[in-house]
Parts: C-alpha cells; structure tokens; sequence
C-alpha cells in the first residue's frame, strides 16, 4: 500500500496547499461560466431576432467551437501576461459560444404561430418572453450552458500552464518530476469536479424543462449536447 | 507573426519545423480517428440493432469523455510513461461517443420502407445492409467523423506535454523560451489546421447527402 500511502502523504504534506488550489480552481471555473452565461444569453437575445446578425453569430461561434480550447489560453499570454485575469479572460471567451449558438437557437427554434397567438391573447411584448419564449427556450440554453460548464471546467487545468494555479499545477509537477502521488491527486480532482459539472447541470436542465415538455424521448444521455450545425 | 512568415521554420529538415509539426499532427489524428472507428462501428451496429445496448455503451462513453484530457492523460503516465499510447488511448475513448450515437442515428434513420424493398428485390440481410442502409446511412456517419476529427485536433494540442511531439510543442517551447511569437504561431496554424479539415470534411459529407441536409448530432 506504498502508493496509498504516498497519496495520503501528498494530502497532508504543508506545502501541496490543496485547500488553496481548490479554492483558484473553483473560482478559474465559476468566474467565466458566470460571466459567459450572462454575455452569451444577453447576446443571443439581442441577435435572434436579427437573421442577419444570427446568421453572422452563429457561424462565428461555430468557427470557434472549432479552435482548440489550448489556443485560447495560448492566445492571450503574449498580450495580457501570465496569472489569473487572463486565464479567467481565455476561459471565458471559451464559453461564450456553446451558450450563445443555443440562445439563438433555442429562441429561433420556436413556433411563430405561438407567439403570434401570445400577441393575439393580448400579452405585451415582454410578458411574451417571459411567460412564452423563456421556458421555451429555457431547455435549450441549459444545454449550452452545461457544454461550455464542462469545457470550461475541462480546460481550466491547462491554465496552470499560465500561471493561473488550480489543480494543473500538481499535474505539471507530477509530469516534470515523473511522481505519481500529485498526478493522482491532480486527475482525480479534477476528473470528479468534471463529473460534478456534467450530472449536476443535466440535472438542472431538466427542472428547467417546463412540464408540458418532458418527454421520455426527450431525455438526453451523459455527455450528449445539443449541436447546432453552423452553415 | 514573424514567425510563420520565415521560410526556415517550413524547413523539412527540421524535425521541428511547422510542416514536419503540420504531419506529426495529423498523423496522430488520423491513428485516433482509425483506431476509433474500429472499435465504434461495430459497437454502433450492434447498438443500432438492439436497444438495451445502447444505454450502457453510450452511458459507458459519456463518463468517459466527461474526464478532462489532460487529467486522462496523467493518470495514464504511471501504466504507459510518456509514450503515444498515453495520449492516443483517450483519445480513441472521446471520439467514441461521437462515433457511435451518429453511427447508432445514422442507422435507424433509414426508412424502413427502402430496406423492405431491397429484400423485396431479393437481396439478402448482408446485401441489404452494404446496398441499401451504409449508403443512405453514410453521410450522417461521416458527420460524426467530421466532429470527432476536429475534436481530436484540438486534444492532440496537449500531446508536447506527454512527450509526443505534434504542432502543440509551438506553444509550449513558445511558453518555456517566452517566445511570443512561437506561441502565436503555434495557435494560428493549429486553428487554422482545424477549420480546414472541418470545411473539408463537411465538403465530403455535403458530397455523400446528395443534397439531402444532415446534421452531426454530438
């Protein structure tokens, strides 16, 4: 039982700091997953109604979902530096898309007969969004939200690359030294805040699903997202 | 961008030059991608034909791609070392549930009235399979193709850091050396490299449809 051992060693050694790098890694993933649901569903309702401006957001972001998620953080070290700024910038940029191309969608996706009918039982044009587009769309945009979640939360390690901490810096150190206890450490952190993001965000999605939605069919498996195909 | 534009750095006698990086890239995209579709076709015709299956393996699948790359790739270090095997072996995993749900879509989305009348025409179950449900079926497969190919690109980023050197070793030698415009080099020419294969393969995948439009379900 060396190896368990070495892991627990690893846990209680002072200088690992692991409730430290908890706390950057928590924070290098929730500061952009906030920040990117709030630019990403605020433009996506700006552009929706716009088919030109739709078509030009939705090609763009599928372009994006393209470009390797490193090339994001790779980008911004010549021009914003190293640490946590940037990192949380690169990260952010990162999840924009996924939630952005579902805004669109999701709000595209309804029936104008539907709303059309809203209008002509005399909702105003906000109680249309709120009490007939939202929940429409809700189920959709949850789906972009929980993609760019877990990308974000996959790609957060590699910021460790730039300085930023978190839980890459143990795997970094794991690689350089060939030492198995913080390779352990580091993956296994990760892998279940990974998981954590993944079940726990589909579990969202579906309480966001309106009832008179839900269907059997419906249910979407582990790592299933909804792929709008650009072009 | 001074770097992309000096001729030396396309060197072919450089091992490390972007055209000898370009090759190492692709080479290991390609090895993934034919590895995983090995395994996935099978699996996604077996899970087409019998639905209990499908849960499991595609469940199976999910968690597995749910673990992030560069997490998968360490844990691998101390059964493998830093050998292509650590960096292919995910790889192979992630691309699977791609692979297999549009295989899987693919497959039952063949009208059943088509495949009655190929046994109609006297074909046999085999025939019926390679004449009549793979080529109406193809086109959806090659878009799960198209998405894992590019999703694979983008991982092998990471390979420099394992030991295997592909277009990712821009960036990170960029990184060591603070050689900015190595880095920047290293970005531009791998996603640039993405886009192109995702235009190409979508180029080959509108060719199949015949005009039919389908969609990658990832």
């Amino acid at each position: 039982m060396g190896f368990l051992q070495n892991v627990a060693d690893f846990f209680h050694d002072p200088n690992t700091r692991f409730a430290e790098h908890t706390i950057v890694y928590l924070k290098l993933c929730a500061i952009p997953i906030v920040i990117s649901i709030i630019v990403g569903v605020l433009l996506g309702v700006l552009v929706a109604r716009r088919p030109f401006a739709a078509f030009i957001a939705t090609n763009l972001s599928g372009l994006a979902r393209a470009i390797p998620t490193l090339a994001f953080l790779a980008i911004v070290l010549p021009y914003l530096g190293i640490g946590f700024t940037p990192a949380a910038l690169a990260l952010t940029a990162l999840g924009i898309p996924p939630i952005l191309l579902n805004t669109i969608a999701g709000l595209r996706g309804i029936d104008p007969m539907i709303t059309e009918s809203a209008r002509g039982t005399g909702m105003t044009a906000w109680q249309v969004l709120v009490r007939i587009q939202a929940p429409l769309a809700l189920p959709v945009i949850a789906a972009g939200v929980r993609t760019s979640a877990v990308q974000i939360v996959a790609t957060a390690p590699l910021a460790a690359l730039i300085g930023a901490g978190g839980y890459g810096d143990y795997i970094l150190e794991g690689i350089n030294l060939l030492e198995t206890a913080p390779l352990v450490v580091g993956s296994v952190a990760i892998a279940i805040l990974a998981m954590v993001a993944e079940f726990g965000l589909a579990a969202v999605e579906r309480a966001v699903t309106s009832e008179g939605l839900r269907s059997p069919g419906a249910q979407r498996a582990v790592g299933e997202s909804i792929a709008v195909e650009a072009g | 961008m001074d770097y992309i534009l000096q001729s030396e750095h396309w060197a072919l006698s450089d091992p490390t030059s972007i055209t000898n990086l370009i090759v190492d890239h692709l080479s290991l995209t390609v090895i993934t991608m034919i590895i995983g579709f090995v395994i996935a076709f099978p699996l996604g015709l077996i899970a087409a034909r019998f639905v209990r299956v499908y849960l499991p393996i595609i469940t199976l699948a999910g968690v597995l791609y749910t673990i992030p790359s560069l997490a998968f790739m360490a844990i691998l270090i101390p059964f493998t070392g830093l050998t292509r095997t650590t960096v292919v072996l995910p790889m192979v995993l992630y691309a699977q549930v791609v692979l297999i749900r549009n295989i899987v879509a693919a497959i039952q989305s063949v009208d059943p009235l088509l495949i009655e009348a190929g046994r109609a025409m006297g074909m046999n179950g085999w025939q019926v399979q390679r004449e009549v449900t793979l080529p109406l079926a193809l086109p959806v497969i090659v878009a799960g193709i198209r998405v894992a190919t590019v999703t694979t690109i983008g991982i092998a980023t990471i390979a420099p850091l394992f030991g295997v050197q592909d277009l990712g070793y821009l960036i990170f030698q960029g990184f060591n050396t603070s050689y900015n415009d190595q880095v920047v080099a290293g970005v531009i020419v791998v996603s640039v490299l993405a886009i192109v294969v995702d235009f190409l393969l979508l180029g080959v995948q509108r060719l199949l449809s015949r005009g039919r439009r389908v969609g990658a379900i990832a």
